[in-house]
């Protein structure tokens, strides 16, 4: 990730319905371990 | 009334550095914010004074100012006067400290004079801590320091809780028989704690012409512990996986998540 934290990249994504899910998690587990997706079609 | 309960080691709105601190002393500790927040020399009446602070009771907290400041702001300076220092106790005074004394003379008195007392109503012992206690810790403080006292006489515990909206920013506190911590008193409304607030999101768009096939990703990410900059920065890592139609995820885009095996 870049300074302001923003990390961008580009997949081949197969026909269909893909969902892109990205996780967040901390190594000793005592954060709740955060998540967020996007969906693409195609 | 009795004080309610609260779990030091889930105040995880701290910054890791503030909270290995507590987390290493959390029997005998008293911590602080250093940095804006942090000046031993002052006592804990300038921090009462603050809007929307709370007075503590004389029964609760009991100050001595520092009768010589620029006394009590050179030896801390140097470490000495009174115990002030990660970790550091009267046995383990740094050199310059035990110099300054001998050099002076007169000094003795100073770690007495520069300590102010707190009086646990709920355990009936008190602590003494040097020069007052600090001022307001603001939000979000980024180092801490503790030091452990006179021996046998620091039961309080008293924490800044670095919550982002700064709603409690300071409390004292004290481990009881059973290891809890007990709330003596804080400034500010008292709260549950509060995880990090950690900001992720992903951002997708299909490309264009001869891209159709291609998945433009952003993500982003801010996190109040591990801050940003890569992606696995301090106590956090991230990684990002992709699932067509329904089936196995795989990892999508470069190899810049770790740990590889979680990514299916």
């Amino acid at each position: 990730m870049d300074a302001s934290g923003t990390y961008s990249l580009k997949y081949e994504f197969p026909r269909g319905t893909t969902m892109f899910m990205v996780r967040c998690q901390d190594f000793e587990g005592s954060y709740p371990p955060g998540y967020a997706t996007a969906t693409l079609s195609r | 009334m009795h004080p309610p309960t609260v779990k030091l080691l889930a105040a995880t709105q701290c910054r890791q550095p503030y909270l290995d601190d507590v987390a290493q002393r959390s029997d005998q500790t008293v911590a602080f914010c250093e940095g804006q927040g942090f000046e031993p020399w002052r006592s804990v009446t300038a921090l009462a004074s603050r809007p929307g602070a709370k007075s503590p009771s004389p029964a609760e907290n009991v100050q001595r100012r520092c009768p010589l400041p620029a006394i009590c702001r050179a030896a801390y300076r140097i470490g000495g006067c009174a115990v002030v220092g990660r970790h550091a106790d009267v046995g383990r005074w740094p050199v310059g400290a035990i110099v300054l004394m001998a050099t002076i003379g007169l000094v003795w008195w100073v770690p007495f004079a520069c300590t102010s007392t707190t009086f646990c109503p709920h355990s009936g012992r008190r602590s003494y801590e040097p020069f007052g206690r600090a001022r307001f810790p603001p939000p979000g403080c980024t180092a801490a320091r503790s030091f452990v006292g006179w021996p046998g006489l620091t039961p309080c515990l008293a924490f800044g809780d670095c919550n982002r909206d700064g709603s409690r920013a300071w409390a004292v506190s004290d481990d009881d028989v059973y290891q809890d911590v007990q709330l003596l008193h804080s400034f500010g409304p008292g709260h549950a704690p509060k995880p990090p607030v950690t900001d992720l999101a992903v951002a997708a768009q299909t490309g264009t012409g001869k891209n159709k096939g291609t998945a433009f990703l952003t993500v982003t990410r801010t996190s109040p512990v591990s801050g940003s900059g890569t992606n696995s920065v301090g106590v956090h890592y991230w990684w990002i996986t992709a699932s067509t139609n329904g089936g196995q995820r795989r990892s999508s885009g470069a190899a810049r998540w770790t740990p590889p095996a979680r990514t299916a």
